[in-house]
């Protein structure tokens, strides 16, 4: 935990795992990386859009046994919407990303592998397309392409482990199994990274998620109460 | 606690001024003015017009905003589209709830149904599809469907005329309809509400049962009292076989060896005291003339009441008839007739027999008048046999057929409603 | 249990009561005499 002072508007800041590294200044949106223990001020994040959804910074659940809390999100735009991807800061120091798209929420985890063993995980990487309906496993568990498309990063907010900047692209591939499992790889267009999160889809039940956004009109639900 | 944010917010319509509600926002992509009819790209901060509308608006019969609790949960109605496959329409409500995020209520006309997308794969083996273990046949072939009309906010770009290629898969109370329209493929599964359910969540009038026409996905109404009844009539009959062999004993009460004179006068007999113990019983009678042939005897019964003189009479025909013709050698008649008298009190009782024999001429040819036969012109012995108790047959089988009655009209129904059920009404138009 | 499937258990116990009564008394409507026969044999082939 480091407590300090933010480079460009001197606003209280606090970065709460040497996994994270950059912060996003409530104040004045700098997007703040820390090296060791000095802080710089690299560049601006847009501001996240207002939407309805119940997640924010600050949201608590548990995936099983392990507890988490929500500590940022990134914005994502394509062509024909959005979606916020929320980081989720476990218990035991571990980072995974809650997807919420739709309504709907993927819990995912970053593979320990490259994931090149997997045919559509190469291609992706290689800049061939990658169609709707390919097959793929990914550690043992057949996944099919339910959905292919570019994107750009569209805001950020709270806690990242890189920074956000607006503009970054994305290819980003999701897949479903036939069990509730799900996974998705993105290639990052400008570097030309490619990563690969596996997981289920969820929801906030599952999550027992407290914390959550109170809607006027809309009753809390059961088991965030 | 901080406090709660308001989820809807006020907008102005880029095309005619007025004001729309955005309930979801950051979700929302398609926005449609519901005073024009304009769809706006609900991500664009400046509201860009993409379509006017050209179709008149009409308000949906549940209006956008309406609440509602369904199953458990409470769904905001945020959207409204109509879709047709060139015949039948139908209607769709997207339906939002922030903290569980998107439902689709379908209207067909008769039924409503809830439905949501899919987080897993179904597998799809031996022609039927399978998820969380129930199977699902396919319904008709794929088809076209295009939206008509279109209204509120919805997650993806919705236009009017946007085609979607359809595939469904039903069960009983449940669907899994497939959608693809070349770049992407959803699956949704839909549960069949109860008749009067969606009505009393939105407020709607309750509409009046009919199974005319049922949905591919309805259960059928019979299904229930039909297993249940079919349970019940088989204990029923069971029960009713039971006291059948129970009660079906017969004990002999009297025999006798009588003479009919071929040709010749009618003959009595009288069999004496037949005793006829105890309660009411049914007593067969049983002429047995098996040496009869080509002739046949009369045989009228009387069963006198000793005491009150009360007599019950019958008729039995005793014949046999034998000859060959270009066909070969046939015979027929009944030589050994038993008939059944019902009911006869208790007491003593003669029995009353006449007898008259006669031969039979063929009218047809003379030359094969079968006469002569060993032994024709001698009188034909004939043995009565009096037996009490057993079972009528025609009890038995009225008894069942009453009893079975009622699960034979549900099964007949059931499998009338399964069979409009599974046939789709529209022509497939290609394939 | 429906109200029909009642009716029908009802109307089933009916059925076999009376099955019972008719064994019991040895009745039938299909026989050929006695008391309450309803069924009366044709006369044939020649009747005197």
């Amino acid at each position: 935990m480091l407590e300090a002072n933010c480079p460009n508007c001197g606003a209280e800041i606090r970065f709460r795992s040497a996994d994270l590294p950059v912060k996003v200044c409530a104040y004045c949106r700098s997007s703040v990386v820390r090296e060791g223990e000095s802080l710089k001020a690299v560049g601006r994040i847009a501001e996240v859009p207002e939407d309805v959804s119940p997640l924010q910074i600050g949201v608590r659940g548990r995936d099983g046994a392990l507890g988490f809390e929500l500590v940022g999100r990134v914005r994502w735009r394509w062509t024909d919407g959005g979606w916020n991807e929320w980081l989720m800061l476990f218990d035991d120091g571990s980072i995974g990303w809650l997807g919420e798209a739709m309504g709907r929420y993927m819990l995912l985890r970053q593979i320990a592998h490259s994931g090149f063993r997997t045919d559509m995980v190469r291609k992706l990487r290689d800049g061939h397309p990658v169609t709707v309906g390919t097959e793929a496993t990914i550690d043992g568990i057949q996944y099919r392409v339910t959905d292919v498309k570019e994107a750009t990063c569209a805001g950020g907010e709270g806690e990242l482990p890189y920074s956000a900047p607006l503009g970054l692209t994305i290819a980003s591939v999701d897949l479903m199994a036939a069990d509730g499992h799900c996974a998705s790889a993105q290639k990052d267009q400008g570097v030309g990274e490619v990563s690969v999160y596996t997981g289920r889809y969820v929801s906030l039940a599952d999550l027992r998620a407290s914390g959550l956004r109170a809607f006027e009109g809309w009753p809390m639900p059961q088991f965030a109460a | 606690m901080t406090t709660p944010l308001p989820s809807v917010r006020a907008l102005t319509c880029t095309s005619c001024g007025g004001t729309i509600a955005l309930r979801a926002a950051g979700s929302t992509v398609s926005l449609i003015c519901e005073h024009c009819g304009t769809t706006l790209d609900a991500t664009d901060p400046q509201l860009r017009i993409i379509a006017r509308a050209h179709a008149a608006m009409h308000r949906p019969l549940i209006a956008l905003g309406m609440r509602g609790v369904l199953r458990g949960t409470t769904w905001e109605v945020v959207g409204y589209l109509e879709r047709s496959d060139g015949g039948d329409g139908w209607s769709e409500y997207l339906l939002f709830n922030p903290y569980q995020g998107y439902a689709f209520l379908l209207d067909d006309g008769r039924r409503f149904s809830l439905g949501f997308l899919l987080d897993r794969l179904p597998s799809y083996t031996w022609g039927e599809m399978e998820l969380d273990g129930e199977g699902y046949k396919r319904f008709g072939s794929s088809y076209a469907t295009s939206v008509k009309f279109v209204v509120g906010e919805f997650y993806w770009r919705v236009a009017v005329d946007e085609r979607v290629r359809v595939s469904d898969y039903v069960r009983p109370g449940k669907m899994i309809s497939c959608e693809e329209n070349g770049s992407e493929r959803t699956w949704t599964r839909l549960w069949m509400l109860e008749w009067g359910e969606a009505e009393a969540a939105f407020g709607l009038e309750r509409r009046q049962r009919e199974w005319s026409r049922p949905s591919p996905h309805e259960p059928s109404p019979y299904r229930d009292r039909l297993i249940e009844s079919t349970i019940i009539g088989l204990i029923a009959a069971v029960t009713l076989l039971i006291v059948a062999i129970m009660g079906g004993g017969s004990t002999r009460v009297a025999s006798a060896d009588v003479q009919a004179a071929l040709d010749g006068a009618t003959h009595s007999e009288i069999i004496r005291d037949i005793e006829l113990p105890g309660r009411n019983a049914a007593l067969t009678l049983t002429a047995r003339a098996e040496q009869l042939d080509n002739s046949w005897v009369d045989i009228d019964y009387s069963l006198v009441n000793r005491r009150t003189q009360e007599n019950f009479d019958a008729y039995a025909l005793a014949e046999h008839y034998s000859g060959s013709d270009s066909d070969g050698s046939w015979s027929e008649g009944d030589s050994t007739p038993s008939i059944k008298l019902s009911s006869i009190p208790p007491g003593s009782y003669d029995l009353v027999v006449e007898l008259g024999a006669h031969r039979w001429i063929s009218p047809s040819r003379s030359l094969y008048i079968t006469s002569y036969a060993p032994g024709a012109s001698s009188p034909i012995p004939v043995t009565i046999t009096v037996d009490r108790g057993g079972m009528f047959a025609g009890n038995v089988i009225l008894g069942l057929i009453l009893l079975l009655i009622w699960p034979a009209i549900l099964l007949f129904l059931h499998f009338g409603f399964e069979q409009r059920r599974l046939s789709p009404v529209t022509e497939d138009d290609d394939e | 249990m429906s109200k029909s499937s009642i009716l029908y258990a009802g109307f089933c116990m009916a059925v076999i009561g009376l099955f019972v009564f008719a064994t019991m008394n040895g009745f039938s409507p299909f026989a050929q005499g006695g008391t309450r026969s309803f069924v009366h044999a044709a006369y044939g082939p020649t009747h005197k």
